[in-house]
């Protein structure tokens, strides 16, 4: 049962981020973060280069250490429940020329479904297959990832993360160095994830196209500057916040439209 | 027969083993960029044998592997210290490391006058393979007699138990390597612990070279933990039969290496009863078959190449 003293917001979360903190050398790259991503939304993280937002994930899903700070997925302490979370780490943060096929690699996706003395058999073939089907890659199964495109790369790591079946997926810039289709594409399926009732969280560069993918954001710049709803928090006074001033009237006038500025934190 | 039996089956049987012991471990060291470890660990076990030596006085084995592996933890954790402190590459502080390391060894070895017993440079390098004589082993009934199977070189039941050891580790961490080696950040949020499979890596290539230091020195080892990996990594681009290849260039450069080495530069016209060391001829089989894969390996292209955006 998780913590009754927690908010039921929290409970309800499938990420909710308490008084994060990272620090590399003394120096802090994320600081006091809180940050609860309502369930059955697509919700973004932005905020200019070195915010910290890679470092933010990394730390809440564990791979990086944290100073201080609790991640709760449904009131539960991450680490009871990283079976409900996928993640879609960064496309260039790997070796491509690794010696596997497209297949082998969604099949990293089954690692917890799997002991040591198990092979993985047919019907794990199956779950690959329909997640490649599902991101429009099943022609690829057995071509050799070194072989792939920026925009395939990143559609056989979403289909790792979809055969994963989680609650919540986490993805670090899946835009980043693919194409328009791609884009389209990637998008598509994430919306079909939304509307299976599950929750998306994406690290995001693009900031014109942030109200047409992304019902919730954080505007993150080592603090958290605002979150909420994209229609409240998406607007000029938090965006100037987050990027220090540096984005231009004609930039802004773009982003922002015609929405009014409701303001919300 | 009977020759053979004494002088050359055990050397044989313990440069295969160790020979595919290594080249299995080798296989993910190549995949991590990490090939220089297995350099480092097994230039850090002579070190840690002439300490050993000079504070017991003994050849044991244990204390020799004893003080072996302290100098290999120190050596891992000396890396990890210049790296972070610093700041340079992991690859620049295990140079830095295992050579200064190496030459403490050899001027504590000069020093100490140790060389008089059987504990020489020479030995660290090239290993006594040859020396592995099975003196029982008069003839085939041997290999059923259990009087004399007792009477055959320790080294040889080391290098079986470290072969056990590896495969056992391999087949029971197959995922978490591969995960590991491909993505350490996914195999983070998947729980596969992989800084915890990293250690235990590094902790069997250091086990494996140890052993092997004492029966084949550290040139086999080094050559083995790089050449026939490297080579199968031309070979394929699966990971399974990369394996199967690095496995089959071990053992071919074991066995040929061998030969070539006791009878081989007769044959190639350098005169009769010409002999070099086994462990020296072994690792230039293995180099040779590094350079035929480069030049002639079917994958020898980087795929990635055709990567865009």
């Amino acid at each position: 049962m998780p913590d009754p003293r927690l908010a039921r917001e929290v409970i309800a979360s499938p990420f909710a981020i308490q008084g994060l903190t990272v620090s590399y050398d003394h120096r802090p790259v994320v600081h006091s973060v809180d940050f609860v991503v309502p369930p059955g939304s697509m919700t973004a993280i932005v905020g200019p280069n070195g915010a910290g937002k890679s470092s933010l994930l990394k730390a809440a899903l564990g791979i990086t250490r944290r100073l201080t700070g609790e991640v709760r997925v449904f009131g539960r302490p991450i680490e009871q429940m990283s079976r409900h979370v996928a993640f879609v780490p960064q496309r260039n943060s790997v070796d491509w020329d690794f010696p596997a096929r497209v297949i082998d690699v969604v099949a990293m996706g089954l690692f917890r479904d799997l002991r040591w003395w198990q092979f993985s058999g047919r019907d794990h073939r199956r779950r690959a297959m329909e997640s490649l089907g599902r991101v429009g890659m099943e022609a690829f199964a057995d071509r050799q990832i070194g072989q792939l495109s920026g925009g395939q790369q990143q559609r056989v790591f979403l289909a790792r993360a979809l055969v994963q079946e989680a609650d919540l997926t986490i993805l670090d810039e899946p835009f980043a160095g693919v194409d328009a289709a791609t884009e389209t594409a990637i998008v598509e399926v994430l919306k079909s994830l939304r509307d299976e009732g599950r929750t998306l969280l994406c690290v995001h560069h693009d900031l014109s196209t942030v109200r047409d993918y992304f019902d919730h954001v954080l505007l993150l710049n080592v603090r958290r500057i605002a979150a909420g709803p994209v229609a409240e928090v998406f607007v000029e006074r938090h965006l100037q916040a987050t990027y220090g001033g540096r984005l231009s009237p004609v930039q802004l006038a773009r982003l922002v439209g015609s929405a009014a500025e409701v303001g919300g934190r | 027969m009977s020759d053979f039996m004494m002088f050359s089956l055990v050397p044989l049987t313990v440069a295969v083993i160790i020979s595919m012991t290594c080249a299995l471990l080798g296989n993910f060291l190549v995949l991590r960029r990490q090939s220089l470890i297995g350099d480092a660990i097994s230039h850090v076990a002579l070190p840690g044998i002439v300490v050993s030596f000079v504070l017991t006085g003994t050849l044991a084995s244990t204390a020799m592997m004893l003080g072996a592996g302290v100098s290999a933890l120190v050596t891992v954790v000396m890396i990890e210290l210049i790296r972070r402190l610093g700041r340079v590459e992991a690859s620049a502080a295990m140079g830095v490391v295992f050579t200064s390391l190496f030459a403490l060894g050899v001027l504590l070895l000069e020093w100490h006058g140790a060389s008089g017993v059987h504990l020489d440079v020479e030995h660290a390098l090239y290993g006594n393979l040859e020396s592995l004589i099975w003196f029982d082993g008069t003839g085939p009934a041997a290999l059923v007699d259990p009087v004399a199977l007792a009477d055959l070189p320790p080294q040889l039941g080391r290098a079986a138990w470290v072969g056990l050891l590896v495969v056992a580790f391999l087949v029971v961490f197959r995922r978490h390597l591969v995960l590991g080696s491909f993505d350490p950040d996914f195999a983070a949020s998947v729980r596969a612990h992989p800084a915890l499979v990293d250690l235990l890596l590094v902790t069997l290539v250091a086990i494996a070279a140890i052993a092997a230091f004492e029966a084949v020195g550290s040139i086999i080892v080094i050559a083995m933990f790089i050449c026939p990996a490297a080579a199968a990594r031309l070979m394929t681009n699966r990971l399974g039969r990369q394996i199967a290849w690095s496995q089959l260039f071990a053992v071919v450069s074991a066995v040929l290496g061998y030969l070539l080495a006791g009878h081989g530069l007769g044959w190639l016209g350098f005169g009769f009863d010409v002999s070099v060391s086994a462990a020296g001829m072994i690792a230039t089989v293995a180099g040779l078959i590094l350079l035929a894969a480069c030049l002639a390996g079917p994958r020898r292209q980087r795929t990635g190449a055709a990567t865009g955006t």
